[in-house]
């Protein structure tokens, strides 16, 4: 397959990973409007630094790496794996089974955004020329057994 | 620069005895039966028996045997990225090599930080003399591995001469004069899969790092014929103490006592066991056995640790300078000195978010293991195979897929704050790729240094070419 075509795979799932996460935080919204708001430092931190707001925020972000993606793969799927995984830290430790169904939410971003990356990663080998040809080194040891 | 790669990449080989191989496997596996006492108090005393016995057949026999036909195959410096590279490709090495850097980084700094609880519970000293402790073991082994693997195998022998000694003394004791029933009751909690949940992850745990010693192929004299050898003697060696000691501990525990059995103080652990049995020398005994099978267990895996960030950086998949090696030594010396600062970095804090990592990055890089070994044998089937798993390979297939399973399950069993820290681990997996990939580029598969055969198999026909470059 071509790195083209990689990096089209990766731009696609990169943008739906944003899309899911963006999806997820709408829902999530339309249930529970205070789903997973945080308490830090004895301050309501309102909707913005919610479980909705992480999602929905990370979602554009994730969306607009996706889109980015098209025509710069790596850049592209790297900003939208590290905004997953931003989303991601946001529900660790946390030590309540309120959070836990925004891992649920997370999932299919999740999946989405390795999915890019991996895409992405193909892409770059397809396209990067590694060392080995013409004058690069090119001789292998062939005497495992033997004493250096 | 041919003469440095046919050198085997600045990398010397030792020629380690079977004996001394045999045991590097037992450190990296086992390193005595310390932790198992969480298991009994979990999923009951005959269940964890049980467990002793059957698991290994499921999860690590799978894995040593696997091990085993790829090491001899692939007998190859970095192992098992290695292995992974040349059955799915430099993109899922490089997240297979990643992956298991990343968890042994901060799991075998875990290893220092437990030595430290057991002394420090003994002793009691102040956090500046414990990190002034740590620090100098994490120092002495680094220079240890820094000289070499000879070096490296005699201080493991020795520390385990100084784990096993207690726990043979301990076991004889335990069974002649515990009065514990070990086989009853079966199960810990009301159900089976109760039972099972968190004694299964730990058992898991137990009986992992088979692959581990692979790594070290690069430096060791015949690895495709030592290590598949140790590997087989070691299997049974390991079940065999795993089972007696652990039997022991739970007949010295006390009648009903098995409840009471963790790790961590308060509850009957192996040092309490052993002061039961053996009274006080014996229970200062096993508290030193436990302080050095940590120690052990972390000079194995400080060894092993470091060498696929060593081989990806010679693939130019790595910087540079973790390619290096020491020209009188022949060891992978920046290597292995940079996983030991960041060690002594790590013991120093509070690592736990970080340990959380561990469980899920190991399963994925196994996953990957298993999977090669499958597409390695329809891909190549008349590649040399020294050491083969005798199966055919649709029944190695259904074999693998057990451990694979059982791998999948260990991820959701470990609690949520571990199934969180995994996923952002595996993250980092293709933007580390990105990254080093566009910054080194790479090699081309015929021209990766150390490699013993090409791709194909083709090992006469590549020797031949090799030969007529260098004349």
């Amino acid at each position: 397959m071509k790195a083209s075509t990689f990096g089209l795979y990766a731009a696609a799932c990169g943008a739906l990973a944003g899309l899911a996460a963006i999806g997820g935080g709408l829902y999530a919204h339309s249930v529970q409007p205070q789903f997973g708001t945080p308490g830090f430092f004895g301050l309501d931190w309102g909707v913005a630094f919610s479980g909705v707001g992480m999602l929905t925020g990370m979602g554009v972000i994730m969306v607009v790496g996706g889109l980015l993606a098209f025509k710069w793969p790596s850049l592209g799927a790297s900003i939208v794996c590290v905004a997953a995984m931003v989303g991601l830290v946001y529900t660790f430790d946390r030590g309540d089974g309120a959070w836990v169904p925004l891992l649920y939410y997370w999932a299919a971003p999740w999946l989405l955004a390795w999915l890019s990356g991996i895409f992405a990663g193909y892409a770059l080998h397809a396209r990067v020329e590694p060392y080995g040809n013409g004058g690069s080194p090119a001789v292998r040891n062939t005497t495992a057994g033997d004493t250096a | 620069m041919t003469t440095e790669l046919l050198n085997n990449q600045g990398l010397k080989r030792v020629r380690m005895r079977l004996m001394t191989a045999v045991i590097v496997v037992f450190t990296l596996t086992c390193s005595g039966s310390f932790g198992m006492e969480d298991v009994v108090s979990e999923s009951g005393p005959g269940f964890t028996l049980l467990m002793i016995l059957i698991l290994p057949f499921l999860w690590s026999v799978p894995m040593a045997f696997v091990a085993s036909e790829l090491g001899s195959t692939i007998p190859e410096a970095g192992g098992l990225y290695r292995w992974i590279r040349r059955g799915l490709g430099e993109y899922w090495s490089f997240q297979g090599g990643w992956w298991w850097t990343l968890s042994l980084y901060v799991d075998s700094a875990v290893y220092v930080a437990l030595a430290l609880d057991y002394l420090q519970n003994q002793y009691e000293f102040d956090g500046t003399t414990r990190a002034l402790i740590g620090i100098g073991i994490v120092a002495l082994f680094t220079f240890i591995n820094m000289r070499g693997l000879d070096l490296t195998g005699w201080s493991l022998t020795l520390i385990q001469i100084g784990v096993m000694v207690p726990f043979v003394i301990f076991t004889i004791l335990g069974i002649t004069r515990g009065e514990g029933d070990p086989f009853s009751p079966v199960l810990a909690g009301d159900s089976f899969i109760t039972s099972l949940n968190l004694g299964l992850a730990i058992m898991m745990w137990m009986y992992s790092g088979w692959e581990s010693m692979s790594t070290l192929s690069g430096e060791i004299e015949n690895p495709q014929r030592i290590i598949p050898r140790a590997l087989m003697i070691g299997t049974p060696l390991v079940i065999a103490t795993y089972f007696f000691t652990t039997l022991a501990g739970i007949m010295a525990a006390g009648d009903g006592q098995w409840e009471n059995m963790w790790t961590g103080g308060g509850g009957v652990d192996f040092v309490e066991a052993a002061k039961i049995v053996g009274g006080s020398t014996l229970g200062y005994l096993m508290l030193m056995a436990a302080i050095l099978s940590n120690v052990g267990l972390y000079a194995g895996y400080l060894a092993t640790g470091a060498r696929p960030a060593f081989q990806m950086s010679r693939d130019r998949l790595f910087p540079r300078f973790y390619g290096k090696t020491h020209k009188s030594w022949g060891t992978p010396w920046v290597a292995i000195l940079i996983m030991g600062l960041v060690n002594a970095i790590l013991i120093n804090f509070n690592f736990d978010a970080l340990i959380t990592i561990d469980v899920f990055l190991l399963m994925f890089a196994y996953i990957l293991i298993f999977v090669t070994v499958i597409v390695l044998r329809r891909r190549e089937p008349n590649a040399p195979r020294p050491f083969r798993v005798p199966l055919p390979t649709w029944a190695l297939a259904l074999w693998v897929l057990v451990p694979i399973a059982i791998a999948v399950t260990a991820l959701f069993i470990n609690g949520t704050d571990w199934l969180i820290g995994g996923l952002v681990g595996i993250l980092t997996g293709p933007v580390a790729y990105l990254i080093f990939k566009s910054l080194y580029k790479g090699t081309k598969d015929e021209a990766l240094e150390g490699a013993t055969i090409t791709p194909t198999g083709d090992l006469t026909e590549f020797g031949a070419k090799v030969e007529g470059a260098q004349a």
